[in-house]
């Protein structure tokens, strides 16, 4: 796939403690929280321990699922064993590709979407307290835009001695474009913005945009997103 | 640590009391006075982080807007270096939680009294544009004199950066919200009341109205649900004291008591409902109207004089008298300050009381040091391993505080140890499992293996279901789950394996070496057991085998030993590239003799000096021819 990616301290934050991973068949972003060193910490080591779990394998999810495991408890372990790291977590965004097909391993408020034909949607559930408010029909999308709770997220990396992980399988359409991002950016621009970006400009240009964007729109928190696209098919 | 540092030339830091998100707090010692305070500090490294400065310096400013008894009150703000800091009072004490953890609950009259201080801590900060928002028993400090302080203000606002579902900040915080909160709505002064009404209602029956396993499932039935009735897990509570609660609870603010004054003038009559009937007809017959005319609201309250008891006690023995012009008098100034609408029980009356010790006394002999006091006395049973059943294990408050005749002394007496039936938690999930059995004061002992069974399931125990086991047993629980795979880490260097086996949990055996003449090779893992993409449980070893290098050249020498009277050690090293290249390292058995031929290797070749030490000092050099 064609990839872009892009991190940003933001304008309010004292650091960045989103990382994004770009490797062989996996894209991934993680945000981090807990404490200065611990948010850092948690999303770094988490996408770590994800990568070298998996090695070179194929697509495959019960190894997902171990590979969250692995990240999972290798995390809570540092977090007891380490007074300055107590209590960090995070989230867990993952796109793992072979040639066919698409896992996407999913932990958090980070988000995956995906634009087809010019339809931006998006893939992944939040595990957040308003999102479950709004799935359960408790408030609407729109109060949960303003929800002083909104920072509040019900599942997370490195947390418990367990964590569940949301593990689905999509194929890989030609033209697709998978978009990978921290709250940072999907809190901070539209999504109807972000679609129109995605469809009308080539991917730089469109990260550059994005970023842009997110920045202009307040930038409070860590900005951080992969952009990859299945290539078209060449008509020989 | 910043224990020792001096702030201001005037608060010594002394101990670290606790942090928060973003602050850590000391009690430190105001040099000027000699008081203890608390200091809080932003943690410097929010320093350049907007977001959090404007919220301590909101804090800041919320606090300073306020000064009343019944607030943990903000004394002097700064910055010392790098450091920005808040100084508050400090209370030495439990939180409102601590309490209602060790009592179970508490009584009505004790619940009432508590509320209305935390009502009277709203009251002065909603007249200051200051809505709380985090009301709960966390935030309620109950000083050891028995002093009630509700603290962190502000706080509520800042709880959202950094918040995990795990925290008992968060999941703590739903159980108190009020439905307005819960769905993110404009929040009121009458968000607080809905808080208040939470906590009068755990401390009347022990527990939240609504309990659910995750945070959303609380907030949905704060929304929806109506709780269950007090009455249900305290069914001595007055109704009357219920009907207050309850209306706290209205789901709708406006069904609310619109101001924490108006409830707590609701609880106080409440309780007036309550006084026993022997009280209320002494009161009836010694507090006679022209003493408490109905009053306007303006008018200043009258002074109640001990001397109003005074004419139906001719008959009565000194020491009684002294009680019913107490009984007669409280409840006077207790009619004045309600007719006055006007919170706040620290008069001064002649009823004032200390709290004995009686901790490590019988049941028998606290009861009736309580009575001579004038106090109630008011127990809860705990088991306990090592004090024996019947004596009393904890007081509040504690001794020698000052209390009024009439209050309760809440005491916890020892059941004994105690042992309890082994539950079957075989199929439950690990959380389940733990939360039933440590519930019941067993410990854990966790055995993880590989397993088809959904991951954290219990697939045995040990001991079995069945059978009686004393509190502290611990139990072994075999869970699946915990598996992880072994990593492909062949033709990684030694550190890069090593790395990559901890970050999937696993752990390095002793590593196997063998030779070989490749040098790009050397120091590379040739092969691992179990191979990768092996299933094991976490921290299950992992052999290596890395490559070092051949030595390509060999030689023998000769060593000739006599016997000696003790045991020697025996080195042969070959001098090589200036330095010794080691060879041989033996014990020599002090009887043992003779030649013994020794093989010495290098990767250069020709003639080298081979040394032989005995016991660390040089025995012999010998040339060898190394091919």
């Amino acid at each position: 796939m064609r990839v872009c990616h892009r991190t940003h301290q933001g304008l309010v934050r004292a650091s960045n403690q989103d990382h994004v991973l770009v490797e062989g068949s996996l894209y991934g972003v993680a945000d981090g929280m807990g404490g200065h060193r611990g948010g850092e910490t948690a999303s770094r080591v988490a996408l770590q321990v994800f990568r070298n779990a998996i090695g070179q394998r194929k697509p495959d999810v019960q190894a997902a699922q171990m590979a969250v495991e692995a990240a999972n408890r290798r995390v809570y372990d540092m977090s007891s064993r380490d007074e300055n790291l107590r209590g960090m977590g995070t989230t867990l965004s993952v796109l793992w590709e072979d040639e066919e097909r698409l896992l996407i391993v999913h932990v958090g408020d980070s988000r995956v979407y995906r634009l087809r034909e010019g339809s931006l949607q998006q893939i992944t559930d939040d595990h957040s307290f308003v999102a479950e408010l709004v799935r359960n029909h408790v408030i609407t999308e729109e109060m949960a835009k303003t929800h002083p709770n909104r920072n509040i997220i019900t599942r997370a990396v490195g947390v418990d001695p367990f964590v569940q992980a949301d593990v689905l399988e999509k194929e890989k359409n030609p033209g697709d474009i998978w978009l990978l991002c921290s709250d940072g950016l999907h809190g901070m621009v539209e999504d109807a913005e972000i679609q129109e970006i995605l469809t009308t400009m080539d991917l730089d240009a469109a990260a550059e945009r994005l970023m842009e964007r997110a920045l202009e729109n307040g930038g409070v928190d860590n900005i951080t997103f992969v952009i990859a696209q299945v290539p078209e098919v060449s008509d020989k | 640590m910043m224990k020792g540092m001096v702030f201001a030339e005037r608060y010594k830091l002394e101990e670290f009391i606790g942090q928060g998100g973003m602050s850590l707090v000391y009690r430190a010692v105001d040099i000027r006075t000699g008081h203890s305070v608390a200091v809080k500090i932003l943690k410097s490294e929010y320093n350049s982080d907007k977001e959090f400065l404007e919220r301590f310096q909101r804090e800041a400013q919320a606090a300073s807007l306020m000064s009343h008894h019944n607030i943990v009150n903000l004394l002097d703000v700064g910055v010392e270096g790098e450091y920005r800091y808040l100084v508050l009072e400090y209370v030495s004490g439990n939180t409102l939680k601590d309490i209602i953890r060790q009592r179970g609950r508490l009584n009505a009259a004790t619940a009432i009294q508590v509320s209305v201080r935390i009502l009277s801590a709203l009251q002065h900060a909603h007249d200051n544009g200051i809505i709380h928002r985090d009301i709960k028993p966390q935030n309620v400090l109950i000083h050891s004199d028995g002093h009630v302080k509700v603290a962190d203000f502000g706080i509520a606002r800042m709880t959202n950066a950094f918040t995990i579902s795990k925290g008992d900040t968060v999941v703590g915080s739903v159980h108190y919200s009020s439905p307005e909160q819960a769905t993110g709505s404009v929040v009121e002064a009458t968000s607080d009341i809905y808080s208040a009404g939470v906590v009068m209602y755990e401390m009347l029956t022990g527990r939240v109205p609504f309990v659910g396993d995750t945070p959303v499932s609380v907030a949905m039935q704060h929304i929806n649900d109506v709780p269950p009735h007090i009455h249900e897990f305290a069914p001595e509570t007055p109704p009357a004291v219920v009907a207050v609660v309850m209306k706290a609870l209205a789901k709708a603010p406006v069904d609310r008591y619109q101001s924490a004054r108006e409830m707590a003038d609701a609880l106080l009559r409440a309780k007036e409902g309550k006084v026993d009937p022997d009280a209320a007809v002494l009161t009836a017959q010694t507090y006679s109207p022209p003493a408490a005319p109905p009053v306007k609201k303006n008018d200043i309250p009258p002074q109640p004089r001990s001397h109003s008891g005074g004419r139906s006690s001719k008959r009565m023995s000194r020491k009684k008298l002294r009680t019913i012009i107490a009984t007669v008098s409280i409840s006077a100034a207790l009619l004045a300050l309600l007719v006055l609408g006007v919170i706040g029980i620290y008069t001064n009356v002649l009823n004032s009381t200390v709290a004995p010790d009686v901790v490590g006394m019988t049941r028998e002999e606290g009861m009736a040091q309580a009575k001579r006091m004038g106090l109630n006395w008011q127990e809860k049973g705990l088991n306990h391993a090592t004090i024996p059943a019947g004596q009393v294990i904890d007081q509040l408050p504690e001794a020698e505080a000052d209390m009024r005749k009439g209050d309760s002394l809440l005491v916890t007496v020892s059941l004994g140890p105690q042992s309890n039936a082994m539950p079957s938690v075989t199929g439950m999930n690990y959380e389940e499992a733990t939360t039933s059995l440590q519930g019941l004061g067993f410990s854990i002992v966790l055995i993880r293996t590989t397993s088809t069974e959904p991951l954290g399931r219990v697939l045995a125990q040990n001991p079995q279901a069945g059978g009686s086991y004393a509190i502290g047993q611990s139990v072994e629980l075999t869970i699946s789950g915990g598996s992880t795979l072994v990593p492909d880490v062949a033709g990684k260097t030694l550190d890069e394996a090593t790395a990559l086996l901890k970050d999937s949990s696993l752990t390095m055996a002793e590593p196997q070496y063998q030779e070989v003449l490749d040098a790009q090779q050397v120091g590379k893992v040739m092969a691992q057991e179990p191979i990768a993409g092996t299933l094991v449980v976490m921290d299950a070893p992992v052999t290596l085998t890395i490559a070092k290098a051949a030595k390509q050249f060999k030689a023998e020498t000769l060593v000739e030993l006599t016997a000696a009277d003790h045991d020697r050690e025996l080195l042969v090293v070959l001098m090589e590239n200036g330095g010794e290249a080691e060879q041989y390292r033996s014990m020599y058995a002090a009887g043992q003799s003779g030649p013994m031929i020794i093989p010495v290797s290098s990767d250069q070749s020709g003639p080298m000096i081979c040394r032989i030490y005995l016991d660390g000092k040089i025995f012999a050099e010998i040339e060898v021819n190394l091919q």
